[in-house]
């Protein structure tokens, strides 16, 4: 087995191990210690496993196990732990050794790096499920708009579009859901302009001003970030102005601390600002619990017009 | 009124698009849920505008589907989807349009680009 123990192996710009007949590691070159930062002795421990991902473990020890007693070729992935403690992708490959005898001596494995293409699997699996969820939301949202149809009392309509308006506040933060995160500057800003749309013909005098800090939430956060927009954006076009016209305001701040989210009119107020946390009305119990959801504090103060903040 | 083509193959997407276009006082020509019969259609009568989703039942999908459509007809597009990463976008441009709409679809935004792209056709008939 002399071959294992040449400078050439620790010149290639692979991952090389060797195994003997009972998969005891018996050598790695220079390019595995300094990729996985495991010493020949570290990696021929007992406690190898250790290493392996927990949910690669089985089908990674069943399969090498396997190759050993057959003393066949094997080729398996699995998350490997460096002793960085960071987790990454290998490809193991190994081919049975024998020697001039012909006798079984053991593996002879190069193990690469697969992290990026892994990395890429798994942002095209996310594009496509966001792309199956954005469909079936837009089934979800047809279906409610050619149920409108059928409704003829106004009261009922007007319970009916906010229903839309919340799903639609949800649908929004998928499509605006990148990568992992959504872009928070553009959600808020096609949110509001959906709002207004649909009630664009009783409040065509409320001018809506925006100013939103350019950032990301985790899709998590933003689905009940954007139900509590939709709900306090709702409310004022709906109840801040008597016909008059007015103002509402979004701003959206973030900073190494917090969020804070401010929505704001000039509108008439609410007689006593405790009525609307413990309101019955839906859309303040939405936003008491979705504020719980966000582990969030809610601050509403109702002085010449209605002022919520929203803090997580 | 104009006539328009909706190539959807969700049935109730289709339904959507279709009430709403009508609402706007067009006519859905025909809606044809694959690539394959939405070129027959257009063979058949030409619409006004076509409104295409990317991905179809059948073999050819709603790019190549166009492609096939502008070897014999000019008429504009717009194009419903899922998602729009670039590459989709750059491949769609080649079939002379740049109008895109993302699901779930704005009903205001549809409507105006609705409005739009038949304008544009009637100013390039002059």
């Amino acid at each position: 087995m002399d071959y294992y123990d040449s400078k050439w192996l620790d010149n290639l710009p692979v991952l090389v191990k060797v195994s003997d007949v009972s998969a005891s590691c018996v050598y790695v070159n220079r390019k595995w210690v300094e990729f996985t930062g495991y010493s020949l002795k570290q990696s021929s421990d007992d406690d190898w496993e250790k290493y392996i991902h927990e949910k690669d473990k089985e089908n990674y020890f069943k399969k090498i196990k396997k190759a050993h007693i057959e003393k066949e070729e094997y080729s398996v992935e699995m998350r490997f732990m460096k002793n960085s403690y960071e987790f990454w992708w290998l490809l193991d490959c190994g081919k049975p050794l024998f020697d001039e005898f012909g006798m079984y001596v053991g593996h002879f494995s190069v193990c690469t790096d697969i992290s990026e293409s892994k990395k890429q699997e798994r942002e095209l699996l996310n594009r496509e499920n966001q792309h199956r969820i954005r469909n079936t939301m837009s089934v979800v949202m047809s279906m409610l708009d050619l149920h409108s149809d059928y409704i003829f009392q106004e009261n009922d309509k007007g319970v009916f579009t906010d229903c839309q308006n919340r799903i639609s506040s949800i649908a929004l933060a998928h499509g605006k859901f990148y990568s992992s995160n959504v872009l928070i500057k553009t959600y808020i800003s096609e949110l509001v302009a959906r709002v207004k749309n649909s009630y664009f013909e009783n409040k065509a005098e409320v001018i809506v001003k925006i100013e939103v800090d350019e950032t990301e939430l985790e899709l998590e956060k933003a689905m009940p970030f954007g139900l509590i927009i939709n709900e306090l954006v709702t409310n004022a076009f709906k109840h801040a102005f008597d016909g008059s016209g007015g103002e509402i305001y979004i701003g959206f701040y973030a900073s190494k601390e917090n969020y804070i989210l401010m929505v704001s009119d000039n509108g008439k107020g609410v007689p006593e600002e405790k009525q609307l946390t413990a309101s019955s009305t839906l859309g303040y119990t939405l936003i008491n619990a979705l504020t719980r959801q966000l582990n969030a504090t809610l601050e509403i103060v109702s002085n010449e017009g209605l002022k919520v903040q929203i803090r997580f | 009124m104009s006539k328009i083509l909706v190539v959807e193959d969700d049935a109730v997407l289709a339904l959507f698009l279709k009430k709403n276009i009508e609402q706007l006082g067009h006519k859905v020509m025909e809606v044809q849920s694959s690539g394959q019969g939405a070129i027959n259609a257009v063979s058949n009568e030409k619409p006004d505008l076509i409104i295409m989703d990317i991905k179809l039942m059948g073999s050819i999908d709603g790019i190549q589907t166009m492609i096939e459509i502008r070897k014999f007809s000019e008429i504009p597009v717009i194009y419903v989807s899922g998602h729009f990463d670039e590459s989709v976008k750059l491949k769609a441009q080649e079939t002379q349009s740049s109008t895109f709409m993302s699901k779930p679809i704005d009903l205001e935004e549809f409507k105006e680009r609705i409005n739009k792209a038949l304008a544009q056709a009637r100013e390039n008939k002059k």
